[in-house]
């Protein structure tokens, strides 16, 4: 998934870190994010864009994956390595992805990220969905027994 | 009773709360419009469940979007406790926006009052795409038919003009075995102005089909075995797509000046070629105009029974996939020569599929196609797919010639299976009906068009 070698000419876009970290990116990777192209219409020149939302560790990542969905043909096979390493990822990267995407707003990588959730909820009981995801259930068996009711029909 | 087992969860749950500590439950602090973008991913059942897990997630899944029904479909739920299943839902639900409402249901007498109920809710809930399937094919004496409620829209326009905005969210209507007057079909029309598609499959009720104003958001119509129809007009100058399944009638969509999709094709059962004879008529005459323009085209071959000058079919200088059903043996010969003169006159046709009966039979007789030669062979046809095999004279001459007239050809993609087309989608039987002999004569036939193939086409043959 590494990303390939890319010529000098492109125009490179710096990303700070929230931890002071910085990345150079190639502008049509960087410009996937409607977060980053509206910042880089705020500030001026060669101006760095600070990302104080994402970390060094998560920000590789979505680097990578935003290289990657410029560069490689065809794109169906790349989202498919994508997906099978976010739902083997442990969990914190998997969520930090999720608010990355949600920030920077790269939609692909958000429906991406959404999905491989989604999928690992599917065909779950809710207890084994709380064991998955570390859910604490705080809901008093009554209340828990009023919902029941109310969806039986959803557990049959 | 559901209470007294839970009764013993409370200690077990503490427990297991200490084991876990240390694992942050990271899912529950996503933001809400996070966490129903997932619930939407999930089917309304399983999204439903998640009411469960904890306080976090007891009400998110009441503000989804998407309120499909499919998934009641395999509960087999009776009746009243399929109605009693929607109410409570639409009860408990909460977003702001619906966007997409569906519900499949056979329409049994006692369950209608409430189909109107629910479609005024979606309504009301500003949905965009709405879609009731009531899974029934009935005929006009049939105590469950349907008549999709006009009150919804006439109500609104008496009241407020602001509940008439309501109307003006709804992009996709689709209504399967729901029947429907001719004013209201007018009535959807003017109401609904920016409604993009609009689908209508077994709708009785529906005869002279008009709309009294032109409607400029409208893309994509189409009608399938609507089998009262006998006039259709539609003013909608955007339409970029039209499919008709059903019996010749007349069909007004001139002023439809962008059209780039167009199907018709008969129903399988009713046609004969005697029934036929004002066919080439039914396509030509309504739909000429369109030819030079289109990019997709599916038709049935019979439609053309008694063609003489193919070549009147020459003029698809845009087409870029063709589709052909050859619905009935007997048409066999006149849907090869169709293909082949719309072919001819395609210069950027990529996609061919060919459709047709999955036997041969001995009373026919498959005259010799005798096609002419291209030349120059055609330069952009990749693909071909063709349905329900079994080597018949016909087919195999129309293979050969492909493949000697075509520069491009890539892919001749086989599948001996019967095929029909129903509603829009192409429904590949899972089934090999053939005696022992005909599958050996079927695998002789593609082991011949191997041999006569071009080394850079590949030959699929889907016969397991």
């Amino acid at each position: 998934m590494a990303s390939s070698s890319t010529s000098e000419q492109k125009k490179k876009i710096r990303l700070k870190s929230a931890d002071n970290e910085l990345f150079d990116v190639d502008e049509d990777a960087a410009l996937q994010s409607e977060t980053i192209k509206n910042l880089l219409q705020e500030i001026s020149g060669d101006q760095i864009v600070p990302l104080p939302n994402v970390t060094s560790k998560i920000l590789a990542k979505v680097i990578e994956y935003c290289s990657n969905m410029c560069e490689l043909d065809p794109i169906i096979s790349v989202n498919k390595q994508w997906e099978s390493f976010f739902k083997n990822c442990d969990q914190d990267t998997l969520f930090d992805t999720i608010l990355a995407a949600n920030y920077l707003s790269i939609k692909s990588l958000l429906d991406l990220t959404c999905k491989c959730v989604a999928d690992m909820m599917k065909g779950k009981t809710p207890e084994e969905i709380r064991e998955k995801f570390h859910i604490v259930n705080d809901l008093t068996s009554e209340e828990e027994a009023k919902i029941r009711a109310e969806i039986s029909w959803a557990f049959e | 009773m559901a209470t007294t087992i839970l009764r013993d969860r409370p200690q077990f749950g503490t427990l297991k709360r200490c084991k876990k500590i240390r694992e942050r439950d990271r899912i529950s602090d996503l933001p809400d419009e996070i966490l129903i973008h997932i619930l939407t991913l999930l089917t309304l059942k399983e999204a439903t469940v998640t009411g469960i897990l904890s306080k976090r997630w007891r009400n998110l899944w009441t503000s989804c979007p998407n309120l499909d029904f499919e998934c009641l479909k395999p509960l087999k739920l009776g009746n009243r406790t399929y109605m009693r299943c929607v109410d409570n839902i639409l009860r408990q639900y909460s977003a702001k926006k619906l966007h997409r409402f569906r519900i499949a249901r056979p329409g049994e007498p006692g369950m209608l009052y409430y189909f109107d109920d629910w479609i005024s809710f979606a309504i009301k809930s500003g949905v965009s795409e709405l879609e009731l399937n009531l899974n029934a094919h009935p005929g006009p004496d049939d105590p469950r038919n349907y008549y999709f409620p006009a009150h919804v829209f006439r109500l609104s326009h008496s009241a407020s003009p602001n509940i008439g905005k309501q109307f003006e969210s709804l992009r996709d209507l689709c209504l399967r075995s729901v029947n429907l007057a001719d004013d209201v079909f007018d009535l959807i029309l003017s109401s609904c102005s920016s409604l993009e598609r609009f689908t209508l499959e077994y709708s009785l009720g529906l005869v002279n089909a008009k709309n009294t104003a032109p409607h400029l958001k409208l893309k994509s119509l189409e009608l399938y075995c609507c089998k009262d129809l006998e006039y259709l007009q539609v003013l909608a100058p955007n339409l970029m797509s039209f499919k008709y399944a059903g019996s010749q009638k007349t069909l007004c969509i001139k002023d439809a000046k962008q059209l780039a999709s167009l199907r018709l094709t008969n129903l399988r059962d009713r046609s004969t070629s005697a029934t036929l004879s004002g066919a080439k008529n039914f396509v030509f005459s309504q739909f000429s105009s369109h030819f030079p323009k289109l990019k997709s085209l599916v038709v049935s071959a019979h439609l053309f029974q008694g063609m003489t000058d193919f070549t009147e079919l020459c003029v698809f200088s845009s087409l870029k996939q063709l589709a052909v059903d050859i619905a009935h043996v007997w048409s066999t010969y006149v849907g090869y020569k169709v293909a082949a003169s719309v072919i001819r006159g395609a210069p950027l046709l990529e996609l061919l599929e060919i459709v047709v009966p999955p036997f041969i039979v001995d009373w026919l007789e498959y005259p010799a196609l005798k096609l002419p030669s291209m030349s120059p062979p055609h330069q952009t046809l990749k693909e071909v797919k063709l349905f329900g095999f079994r080597g018949d004279d016909n087919t195999m001459e129309f293979l050969s010639y492909l493949s000697e007239n075509t520069a491009s050809l890539r892919k001749i993609d086989i599948t001996p299976h019967s095929t029909n087309r129903i509603g829009e989608d192409l429904e590949v039987g899972r089934a090999l009906y053939w005696k022992t002999d005909d599958a050996e004569h079927a695998k002789n036939c593609v082991s011949q068009l191997r041999q006569t193939l071009r080394v850079d086409t590949q030959l699929l043959f889907r016969n397991s």
